[in-house]
């Protein structure tokens, strides 16, 4: 990653002094270890900050409108034209993006990466049992000094987010410019949808789910920090009609949960933002990776992977299967054409 | 000054003897370090992991708190009868947090009954920093590692052992009924606590805010508002943990004249927060709504009540999922401030 790190910043230098981009959004270090900032360039000044290593969690994608709408200090009417650093799920939200008419490409000039996986700083978090005080790399390991509890080592692959875990494409699947190697999907972890959901009984995923709905605080970065989350008026928010209160008793919780949930099926690129965003480590992934996983299996749709084809639930077919509505209960499967 | 000796090893015990009739609420393991829960017997508190993601403001400011239910004229509970709560194990920075609450719920000659019968029926004993965590900078903002404001009763660190310092008349009686946990403290160990605390000072890295109030309030039309929000995603993580934000909404849950009244947290991060029934928002964008933030903190604040709304805890800062830090923030705003403020 050092090496694209490198080839990184003199490639953003080189795109502004050619006057190809307005903005750059990348990655920048942080104060707080473990931790890397999503950071906007305005020129090549700041361009020794920018960073590629297994701190990039924030999904870039999900800042692109608030960008592309009000730009920092633009004058002109024209968008700006940004720059972007894409790894492997950045890249798919891009091209889900573009389907839903949310980003234009032209607006754009990615600049494609492969990823090794991000680390969890929340399973960090639990291995060391406090807050993270230091941390030092040596390789794929982790020197972690934590308050109370001392010094601990640790893999990257220990610690790593689930969905890197089962990532099928970690390099960018659209890009301008492609820095190092471009990995081929991974083809074995695309039949995995993972969930840690499907298998249980019907009452231990139900007092899974309300054990780590209760932890929520309503802060909703999980859904500021969803690309796909672009709804001009969330329905968690909306006054009138009040679809959910706005306590956080049980319903209301679980109520907000699934809402989000749905909507993210067939959509979910499982970049694992909302995983890293969470204050309180809630366990979001299982309800993204159930409904995303059924539509996999049912449409055979890889979210994100292709410009042309169009989503899943956005599409009707003559062929389509509709025993699901004609004969209920009957396990009716297969609602895809494939 | 009456101090006493506590073992560390001893606190759950002593902590359960000082306050026999009482709730105790502390700091106790969880998955993201601690999180502020009732204490009800040994292995439970966790006092070396931190001060937790999220801050102590709950317990007595409840995200969701039902004022009313009607049609019926009864109080919330709160008010007809408090329950008498310590809050044992909390930071200094959180103590300084609630005191700074209680000032506020209670400006203006208009006291907030919910908040004020809370706090007036809670007992702090809070436990020195030895370890400040990696955003901490609560000496910038006039706190520090073993800061006694807020506190009925502090705790300092000193090794195996713990210096129990009454700050309060409540804190010396609360000391008094801890017999014989509670030995007389001897100079040396007064001696550790200054050592400690001095130690724990050098670890925090300062912080430059703005306190030319004049000339940050002269920077509000400033551009450095959009460059510092240009990576914020408008979620409420940073008011939520914030110990001292405390912005609320209230809402009506009713059906047929039935219901209730229900007072939940709200957060200046969101678009909603300042929505005009008109459909006009005057925080249009989300520059607009950071400036707010720390200007209500930073501005507003001091001229208000004399202090910055801050009291450093970094929690904003660790939980931000974007990675802003409130450190950089406002060291850019004093350098825009010193440069263009008038």
């Amino acid at each position: 990653m050092r090496e694209v790190e490198e080839q990184l910043r003199s490639e953003v230098v080189r795109l502004f002094a050619e006057g190809a981009i307005d903005l750059f959004l990348g990655y920048s270090s942080s104060r707080v270890p473990l931790r890397s900032a999503a950071c906007v360039l305005h020129d090549a000044d700041g361009v020794a900050r920018l960073v590629w290593n297994r701190t990039c969690t924030p999904n870039l994608a999900a800042l692109l409108r608030e960008l592309l709408r009000s730009p920092p200090g633009a004058t002109g009417d024209a968008p700006p034209r940004i720059g972007l650093l894409a790894k492997g799920c950045v890249s798919r939200s891009l091209v889900t993006l573009m389907k839903a008419n949310q980003i234009s490409r032209e607006s754009l000039l990615i600049i494609g990466v492969d990823c090794p996986g991000m680390i969890d700083r929340h399973k960090v978090a639990a291995r060391v049992g406090g807050e993270i005080a230091a941390a030092i790399w040596s390789g794929d390991d982790l020197a972690v000094r934590a308050t109370g509890s001392g010094e601990h080592i640790l893999s990257a692959e220990d610690v790593l987010l689930d969905d890197c875990r089962t990532c099928a494409h970690p390099s960018a699947v659209l890009s301008d410019r492609f820095l190092g190697e471009p990995r081929a999907p991974r083809r074995d972890a695309l039949d995995d949808p993972a969930s840690s959901l499907t298998e249980a009984e019907p009452e231990e995923r139900w007092s899974h789910f309300q054990g780590e709905v209760a932890r929520c605080i309503r802060c909703y970065a999980c859904r500021e920090a969803c690309p796909n989350c672009f709804c001009t008026e969330c329905f968690a928010d909306a006054s009138d009609p009040r679809w959910i209160g706005v306590t956080t008793d049980e319903t209301d919780l679980a109520l907000f949960h699934l809402g989000r949930a749905f909507h993210q099926a067939g959509r979910c690129v499982s970049c694992g933002a909302c995983v890293s965003a969470c204050p309180l480590g809630i366990d979001l992934r299982m309800l993204y990776e159930k409904v995303n996983g059924d539509v996999k299996v049912r449409f055979g749709t890889d979210v994100g992977t292709s410009l042309d084809e169009p989503e899943p639930l956005c599409r009707f077919a003559l062929e389509d299967d509709e025993t699901f509505m004609t004969e209920p209960g009957k396990g009716g499967r297969g609602m895809g054409v494939r | 000054m009456n101090e006493r000796i506590v073992p560390r090893d001893a606190v759950t015990e002593f902590a359960l003897r000082i306050a026999p009739q009482r709730e105790i609420v502390g700091p106790t393991a969880d998955r993201t370090g601690i999180r502020y829960d009732r204490i009800e017997g040994p292995f439970q508190l966790c006092l070396d992991a931190g001060h937790g993601v999220a801050s102590p403001k709950g317990v007595l400011f409840p995200q969701t708190e039902v004022l009313f239910r009607f049609p019926s004229s009864e109080p919330n509970e709160t008010i007809a009868e408090p329950r008498e709560r310590v809050l044992f194990g909390i930071r200094p920075c959180d103590a300084r947090a609630l005191a700074l609450l209680d000032r506020i719920f209670q400006s203006d000659g208009v006291e907030d009954p919910y908040f004020s019968a809370r706090y007036a029926a809670t007992t702090i004993v809070s436990l020195s920093c030895t370890e400040p965590g990696p955003a901490c900078f609560c000496t910038s903002v006039g706190g520090g590692p073993a800061d006694p404001a807020g506190s009925d009763l502090l705790l300092i660190g000193i090794g195996e052992r713990l210096l129990a310092r009454p700050v309060t008349q409540t804190g010396r009686e609360l000391l008094e009924s801890g017999g014989d946990l509670a030995q007389p403290a001897a100079s040396e160990h007064v001696a550790a606590a200054v050592e400690a605390e001095t130690q724990a000072t050098a670890k925090i890295e300062p912080v430059e805010y703005p306190t030319d109030l004049a000339r940050l309030a002269g920077i509000f039309h400033n551009t450095v508002w959009d460059e510092i929000a240009a990576t914020c995603i408008g979620c409420g993580v940073c008011t939520y943990v914030c110990p001292t934000c405390h912005c609320f909404d209230i809402t009506d849950e009713a059906r047929r004249g039935r219901g209730r009244r229900v007072r939940s947290w709200d957060s200046c991060a969101f678009p909603s927060f300042t929505l005009h029934g008109s459909g006009r928002n005057p925080r249009e964008r989300q520059a607009a709504r950071l400036r707010q933030r720390i200007l209500h903190k930073f501005l507003y604040g001091p001229e208000r009540y004399g202090e910055a709304l801050c009291v450093g805890c970094g929690r904003c800062i660790t939980g931000c999922p974007t990675g802003i830090d409130l450190r950089s923030l406002l060291e850019a705003v004093t350098v825009i401030m010193n440069v263009e403020g008038a």
